[in-house]
């Protein structure tokens, strides 16, 4: 019953948004400055119906979803790995960092002329943007994760006669998980700004971003608030299932 | 009653950047048995280093440790319990108390954990809660779990670093009384390092004194009385009254 | 490890979901392409394209010009047709590539502003059929500034290279406006199969802009407004403006009005005023785009007044409500079609032979094309025509591992 409650307290501003919104498209009169919802709703509401001659809302949506899961899984693998060996192992790690602390405040849209020459336009450039997007955070709360574990939880293991392996599975991995999961949830956050941003530049012919971006062109603001919401549900949807995931599988967070 | 556990000349120090901290000086006793021996001292002398040494989370600069067969540290068979339980919190009940016997070390089949786990669940008193997480346990309940899951890997000596002293009066008491209980069922050994006079005087049969740093032991006392114990009998509360005295005084 | 277990199983769903889409997709992919011809076409900026082209990315480009020239005379690809070769034979010789538009309030407000605007793109147009040399060099350095341009491992002077591109331009203020078919037929829920070039025409400001041009006294409005003019820097096809604004002295002596940059005039000046007998009658800002589309949605939004854009773009979306008009041709010609120099073809025949057949090797020829530009409707129409299908590129992962030989 709370919980109904809180949702309907989250609508009330979007509510009022869109009602503001429309009064004022109606006053504007432009569908170039301002589109009603009586030009976005259709669109929202026949998701599967080609755009422009191309995919559609709902075909786009999923081809931006493939490619930010892709590209997110590479970067989650990546990175828990390479997390788990630098919180593990300190000269590892004075190895790693500075790279790592280099690398990171580069935005990964910048990486795009780079990757399209790499990786080649479409497909194989947008996974390297996402990569280098969710890859940090994920790497970042994996180190932290091993760093901040308690060292009780150690002890334990090695008054048992585990083995340094037997730690890492028994200790290590499951006592840095919480945090890992949270870095995933942050990755994942960035890896679809950027999946969106990327797909808003030349070369690509799908997705969420391609598609905002091509409406621009033709000057169909409607399709791209449609596009805009979509991206916004989907972002809300990833985290709410992260989060439930969390108080799921992490629930002793903070209570131990 | 044979000795089990022999400590002789055991020193310790300390480096910390560039001061040296002599924590342990040429510490010897005997534990045999079947007891329950209580080892006390001034805070910070070092009796907690005494149980990590034993346990193998450290190891001693000088001295050594003897089994029962004159056998090195390694081979005795300890285990321990910690002042705040330190359990999985991601594991349940049941899955905490079968740690110890899931590593390779021990080698036990799937059925033979099992049956043990719900053995020592029964134990301690916890079988209603098996699938439970630690955060959904109140203290006393952890520090059961946490004592079922030390037994589980049969040790010669449980080794206690002041488990009982994060508990109310109330709790502590009932838990007091599962260690009496236990060593009567299990005839384990019990080395518990306490800060708590009454606890010392209602549970062990001797009790170990340590001086301040650099600790050696000040005085060992016997308490030859049977349990289950009354506390208000006075020659109990004048051993109570003795080692209070030399804990808080550190000499003779 | 229960914990660990749901992190896997998740992992795992998401790999069979990304599986079950991308089969998906895929056979959304390949069911289009069933017995005809096929082509790829990827939307690309005009100056990545030779960049694509030169690390096999893409087989083929058509864009506007310097672009062409540049990677001809950087030997990154042949030049093997350009929109007159193209079918429908005939359509696209001599109709106009690049137009002048104005929103239409604009033209309500300040008629005689943007009559000059005109005029000033017609004499321009003049100034560049009385010196060619001249017009080049200007061009030259507006699109490329003074530095000699690197392409593809050699350097290369602008003034060449705009030398190169100016024979594949015929400016032209009298060039008819094309009608588009192929793409106004993919915009969703349109039912018109073609546009008709004589509705979004605007005479009236083009007849006052040769009185204009011919002395007639003029009108000068109270105010003086700014007025905000949208083209793409990297093309060549606006040189008429950048003429008028590189030697405005020339202009002023001839006809007695002038676009006049406020400071010395070194590469291009973002702002200018309208001068006319001595007297500034409007400022002018000069705004960059990347593609005519996104151009003209900013005329739609009122971010801009005028623009120098394809007329394909403009009359897509001005058959789509966007409240402006052309006012005039500026240059018909200026696109090339740019193949790989290893391909097997010398002109557009012998292009879709090649089509055909990688097609049949299940590796169609992928071309890039600026999006939603002249070009890429000139192509869609020409596929049309010639029966070949045409999909986008990157729809699927399957682009990644197919190989270009």
């Amino acid at each position: 019953m709370t919980r109904l409650h809180t949702v309907t307290k989250g609508l009330v501003l979007p509510v009022i948004i869109i009602i503001a919104w429309e009064l004022l498209s109606l006053s504007i009169h432009n569908s170039y400055i301002l589109p009603g919802w009586e030009l976005i709703l259709p669109v929202l509401l026949h998701p599967a119906e080609s755009l422009f001659g191309g995919a559609s809302l709902f075909e786009n949506s999923i081809i931006s979803l493939q490619r930010v899961l892709f590209g997110f899984m590479f970067a989650g693998a990546f990175a828990i790995i390479l997390g788990l060996i630098c919180g593990w192992s300190e000269p590892v790690n004075e190895y790693v960092n500075p790279l790592v602390q280099i690398l990171r405040p580069v935005p990964p849209i910048a990486w795009m002329p780079l990757a399209i020459a790499w990786f080649k336009i479409g497909f194989g450039s947008l996974i390297f943007i996402i990569f280098i997007g969710a890859f940090f955070p994920v790497l970042i709360s994996t180190i932290e994760g091993v760093r901040t574990l308690r060292e009780r939880w150690l002890e334990v293991a090695e008054t048992f006669d585990a083995t340094t392996w037997e730690k890492f599975r028994t200790v290590v991995i499951p006592g840095a998980l919480p945090s890992i999961w949270t870095g995933l949830r942050l990755a994942f956050g960035v890896a679809w700004m950027c999946l969106v941003a990327a797909e808003m530049l030349p070369g690509t012919s799908a997705g969420l971003g391609y598609l905002i971006m091509y409406a621009y062109n033709l000057g169909q603001i409607q399709v791209i608030v449609a596009g805009m919401i979509v991206i916004g549900i989907i972002g809300i949807a990833s985290d709410f299932l992260f989060r439930l995931g969390q108080s799921r599988m992490f629930g002793w967070q903070g209570k131990e | 009653m044979t000795d089990i556990l022999v400590l002789k000349g055991i020193s310790k120090r300390f480096i910390d950047e560039n001061t040296v901290c002599q924590a342990l000086s040429d510490i010897t006793c005997t534990i045999r048995r079947r007891e329950i021996v209580c080892l006390m001292g001034p805070s910070g002398c070092g009796k907690s280093t005494i149980l990590r040494i034993l346990s193998g989370l450290d190891t001693a600069d000088s001295g050594v440790v003897h089994g029962c067969n004159g056998e090195k540290t390694g081979n005795i068979h300890t285990a321990m319990v910690f002042q705040e339980h330190g359990l999985f919190p991601w594991l349940s009940v049941a899955d905490n108390i079968a740690y110890g016997l899931t590593m390779k070390i021990r080698s036990r089949s799937r059925e033979q954990i099992k049956r043990k786990v719900s053995d020592l669940l029964s134990l301690v008193h916890m079988e209603d809660f098996a699938s439970s997480l630690p955060h959904q346990l109140s203290g006393g309940m952890k520090q059961r779990v946490a004592v079922a899951r030390a037994l589980a890997v049969e040790p010669e000596v449980l080794l206690m670093d002041e488990p009982f002293s994060s508990l109310d009066p109330f709790t502590r008491r009932e838990l007091q009384d599962e260690v009496l209980r236990i060593r009567e069922k299990l005839d384990t050994t019990f080395f518990i390092v306490t800060h708590n006079p009454e606890e010392a005087v209602y549970l062990s049969d001797r009790v170990i004194i340590l001086t301040r740093r650099p600790a050696k032991v000040l005085k060992e006392i016997e308490i030859p009385q049977s349990y289950p114990r009354n506390m208000a009998e006075p020659e109990l509360i004048a051993l109570f009254q003795e080692i209070t005295r030399l804990v808080s005084t550190g000499s003779t | 490890m229960r914990e660990v277990h749901i992190v896997l199983i998740c992992g795992l769903m998401l790999i069979v979901g990304l599986i079950i889409s991308d089969a998906y997709m895929y056979r959304e992919v390949t069911d289009r392409s069933l017995g005809t011809a096929e082509v790829r076409l990827v939307y690309a900026t005009s100056g990545i394209m030779p960049q694509l082209l030169n690390t096999s990315q893409v087989d083929s480009f058509f864009v506007w010009e310097p672009v062409v020239s540049t990677a001809v005379m950087g030997n990154i690809g042949s030049e093997i047709a350009t929109e007159a070769d193209i079918p429908p034979v005939g359509k696209w010789t001599d109709s106009a590539c690049t137009i002048l538009v104005m929103r239409n309030d604009f033209i309500m407000k300040y008629p005689e502003i943007a009559a000059y605007l005109s005029a000033v793109t017609m004499a321009g147009i003049q100034q560049i059929h009385t010196d060619p040399d001249d017009a080049q060099n200007i061009t030259a350095s507006w699109v490329f500034g003074s530095q000699p341009i690197r392409s593809a491992g050699v350097f290369l002077d602008p003034e060449d290279v705009e030398e190169h591109s100016f024979k594949n331009l015929n400016f032209t203020d009298t060039a008819p406006f094309p009608g588009i078919t192929a793409m106004s037929s993919m915009e969703q829920g349109q039912a018109v199969s073609g546009t008709d070039p004589s509705e979004f025409l605007d005479e009236s400001v083009a007849m006052r802009a040769k009185e204009l041009l011919n002395g007639s006294e003029p009108e000068f409005p109270a105010e003086v407004p700014t007025v905000r003019i949208g083209y793409l820097p990297s093309s060549d096809q606006p040189a008429p403006l950048y003429v008028a604004i590189k030697d405005p002295d020339t202009m002023y002596a001839t006809y007695g009005f002038c676009l006049k940059p406020p400071g010395p005039v070194s590469g291009h000046p973002g702002r200018c005023d309208l001068v006319v007998d001595n007297r500034t009658i409007a400022h002018v800002t000069l705004l960059p785009g990347q593609v005519g589309g996104g151009i003209m949605t900013g005329l739609g939004q009122n971010a801009m007044d005028a623009a120098y854009i394809g007329s394909v773009p403009a009359e897509m979306q001005i058959s789509m409500g966007n409240n402006a008009s052309g006012i005039q041709s500026v240059c018909a010609g200026g696109s090339g079609l740019i193949v790989r120099n290893d391909a097997p073809c010398t002109d557009w025949d012998s292009f879709v032979s090649w089509i055909k057949e990688r097609s049949e090797e299940h590796k169609p020829v992928i071309i890039a094309v600026p999006q939603s530009s002249i070009q890429e409707e000139i192509i869609r129409e020409a596929f049309a025509y010639e029966n070949i299908q045409i999909t986008l590129y990157g729809l699927s992962p399957h682009d990644l591992i197919q190989d270009i030989p």
